[in-house]
């Protein structure tokens, strides 16, 4: 199988089918990263798409300095930046909506449903930059570096970002009348 | 070692990102205290609840029809356009011009002519990129605009891009941007607002910037441009150059 940079040097050499493979391949991550970052169904497909449609006109400027896949995170996560920046402007905050789907064996579920419906309200209301890290590490398995790689910040701050947002979500957990 | 140090550390013990050594002290003083182990069993909790939530596949039918949706949206949207095309240029003058130009009748003439305005192109593209010439500094929120993009990170290439808009957008609103004003960045964005309503081919930053300008989310606050606004534009700028 061909690896995602020698598809987009195809794809670079003009031949489009190298392009239709690399959107097949990242297009369920992409969906769902964009999903978990916006919490509707709707915006995260048009993002999702749109994040292609940026990755085929960028083309040209991607070096291979740095990895495919976190170059095309980078631009999925700077999309729904914008995007999030002009719902918070509206006021709009769709993300309690979204639908979350139990574990398929519920007695493997460690908390209640109670307590998963409380923990996802705190993720959306986390700061942005930490729900998107929380995001990329919990659900993508991104290292820091790899954070800070598609954030444009520093290591240091992709894992403060990560711990202040589980300092946060932990207090769900806490048993009432312990100290944090 | 202390209850509030074992505290701050337990999420990188967690995810196994501490050395050997603090590794074996805060195993031992979670062995000895029951709130800092219950504490570690939160965090472990808290992520594994995270971890365990799924999302709703919306099927294959969507999943079939991405692709074609990326490429709709595709051809629905403007060409890139050539980055250094001609300002004003009418539709098939080119080619106009050319059948004129090669007739049987004018060829000597006309083989003159073109050498006479390659000549001429030379001379003022030499003019205009002499390194001598001191370029003009355009400012980003108060600071020099090159200093703040090589700061930021981006590739060099992006510094000629920003500074070519820049120095068009000020050549075609009429040249009279105020470079010691306080709010250059307001000037340097109308400017390019002023550029993209009489030019319509706009490409790359010129295009971004004058995109975010005319789009709504920004334009109705150009007489409120703050960090977000710019933080905004840098974003969009990062989004066009992506980091490397």
């Amino acid at each position: 199988m061909k690896s995602d940079i020698e598809l987009l040097h195809e794809f670079k050499k003009g031949n489009p089918r190298a392009f239709d493979q690399l959107v097949l391949r990242h297009q369920k991550t992409i969906y769902f990263l964009a999903l978990r970052l916006l919490g509707n169904e709707v915006e995260a497909q048009d993002l999702a798409q749109n994040t292609f449609v940026q990755v085929f006109r960028n083309a040209h400027r991607f070096k291979g300095k740095s990895e495919f896949k976190t170059w095309v995170f980078r631009i999925a996560v700077n999309l729904s930046k914008n995007h999030l920046r002009g719902r918070s402007r509206k006021n709009e905050t769709d993300l309690d909506g979204l639908e979350l789907v139990s574990p398929s064996n519920p007695l493997s579920s460690v908390v209640s449903r109670e307590e998963e419906r409380e923990l996802f309200r705190l993720v959306n209301r986390l700061p942005r930059k930490q729900r998107i890290t929380l995001i990329l590490r919990i659900y993508k398995g991104f290292s820091y570096a790899e954070i800070s790689s598609v954030l444009g910040c520093p290591v240091g701050t992709a894992k403060a970002n990560f711990h202040q947002a589980i300092k946060k979500l932990k207090s769900v957990l806490t048993p009432k009348g312990e100290n944090l | 070692m202390k209850c509030r140090k074992v505290k701050s550390l337990l999420l990188d013990f967690f995810e196994g990102e501490l050395k050997e050594d603090t590794k074996k002290m805060l195993a031992n003083h979670l062995v000895a205290c029951t709130r800092c182990s219950d504490e570690l069993k939160t965090i472990e909790k808290t992520l594994e609840a995270l971890k365990s939530s799924g999302l709703k596949d919306p099927g294959e039918d969507f999943w079939d029809e991405f692709l074609l949706n990326v490429k709709k949206e595709l051809s629905s949207q403007k060409p890139v356009r050539a980055k250094y095309r001609l300002f004003l240029w009418p539709k098939g003058a080119t080619a106009n011009l050319t059948s004129i130009l090669f007739a049987e009748k004018v060829r000597y003439v006309s083989i003159g002519a073109i050498a006479s305005v390659l000549l001429i192109c030379l001379i003022c593209l030499k003019l205009a990129f002499d390194p001598s010439e001191p370029r003009t500094q355009f400012k980003f929120a108060g600071r020099n605009l090159e200093e703040v993009i090589l700061k930021e990170g981006y590739p060099p290439e992006l510094i000629e891009d920003v500074l070519a808009s820049s120095e068009n957008a000020f050549l075609f609103s009429g040249g009279e941007i105020k470079k010691t004003s306080s709010l250059e960045i307001k000037e340097l964005y109308s400017a390019l607002s002023i550029l993209v309503s009489r030019t319509e081919p706009l490409e790359d930053i010129c295009y971004t910037t004058c995109g975010l300008l005319n789009g709504d989310k920004i334009f109705w606050e150009i007489e409120d441009l703050g960090m977000q606004e710019i933080e905004f534009v840098f974003e969009e700028l990062r989004l066009r150059y992506p980091l490397t």
